[in-house]
């Protein structure tokens, strides 16, 4: 089931422009390897649910997976075949606003090659270019 | 570890110049402490890329400056790819310095053949010994870790001269039994259910969203 906020204070947000590279959450903090977003966009949250069984079902209880992206934003729309006008859609999806850099998910508990493997089919459900990271060490 | 590093003397600071520095192959540094002026330096990136390689942390400074310095801090674009800056302060190789070191675990912890995962909680302590005999990562030994089982920062194998300064009871790594993918799933909301809204006129909750 895809994620989504428990509560919100507005059921709908404006759209809003993805500006710059990430400047927090661009650094891999909880596992050894991470696969970072190249490119701006928004990542739905059934899209992150789909990488994460892809990740999940590779590695398939030998290492652990972090999800460092969460989908605060819905994103609404309006019906098919429905007159302009009348307002605001309905929310639609929830999303993760997603800039360059930031870290999407993260894994540890397995080999660089495991890993490797395992984010490139993660990488393929992605809306974003990415690209593998390893843990920066002192 | 120590490298050598040829490092050059510039004169012009600042964003404009900084930035043709970098275009043009370089890395601005920073050369700071023990009382003395600051020198701003000029390090080619490729020798930044070697340092990297290594982990060294004290380098040797030669060309237009002969010192020893420690490298107290690497300052990287968004991406992570390039280091844009670096901060060198100077030190005596029989000084106590303060430093962060990376752990390296040794062994299979017969743990992980019990069905456990073998997780890290820390990958860095904090150590104090001499600049000369910093050591390029601290050794774990996991031989001995079972399921449910985990390892302190007091069993780390420390070399000669090389003190603790992380809380020893810090635990460092553990194996721990898979959860079940349930468990993952129940952290969802079931598909077509709106989050509850907050309500204007001061709800349940809504201290504690705004807090």
């Amino acid at each position: 089931m895809a994620l989504m906020p428990k509560r919100v204070k507005h059921r709908k947000s404006q759209r809003g422009r993805i500006k710059g590279n990430a400047t927090r959450g661009n650094t891999v903090v909880f596992g050894d390897y991470g696969i970072q977003s190249l490119d701006a966009g928004w990542v739905k949250a059934t899209t992150i649910e789909a990488g994460r069984i892809a990740a999940q079902q590779y590695v398939r209880g030998e290492g652990k997976l972090y999800i460092r992206i969460f989908p605060d934003k819905s994103v609404t729309s309006t019906p098919l075949e429905t007159r302009m006008g009348k307002g605001k859609g309905e929310p639609d999806f929830w999303a993760a606003v997603v800039k360059p850099g930031t870290i999407l998910y993260e894994l540890s508990g397995v080999t660089e090659q495991q890993a490797k493997v395992c984010f490139a089919r993660l990488a393929s459900k992605l809306p974003v270019k990415v690209r593998f990271v390893t843990r920066r060490s002192a | 570890m120590t490298d050598v590093i040829q490092a050059t003397k510039r004169d012009s600071t600042g964003t404009a110049a900084t930035i043709r520095l970098r275009r043009a192959g370089n890395v601005p540094a920073v050369l700071y402490g023990h009382g003395e002026a600051n020198e701003h330096l000029s390090i080619s990136a490729d020798q930044i890329r070697g340092l990297l390689r290594h982990h060294s942390k004290t380098i040797k400074l030669t060309g237009d400056v002969n010192e020893t310095a420690l490298v107290s801090d690497m300052q990287w674009d968004a991406l992570g790819i390039e280091v844009l800056h670096l901060d060198l302060i100077r030190v005596n190789l029989k000084e106590k310095v303060e430093v962060t070191v990376t752990i390296e675990t040794h062994g299979e912890a017969p743990g992980t053949r019990e069905g456990g995962i073998f997780l890290e909680n820390i990958r860095e302590v904090d150590v104090r010994c001499s600049a000369g005999a910093i050591p390029d990562s601290l050794v774990l030994d996991i031989n001995e870790l079972h399921l449910d089982e985990h390892a302190t920062a007091a069993d780390l194998q420390l070399p000669e001269g090389v003190e603790l300064i992380t809380d020893p009871e810090s635990v460092i790594a553990h194996i721990e039994a898979p959860r079940a993918e349930v468990a993952a799933e129940e952290e969802g909301v079931a598909d077509g259910a709106e989050p509850e809204v907050i309500s204007k006129g001061g709800g349940e909750g809504e201290e504690d969203e705004e807090a």
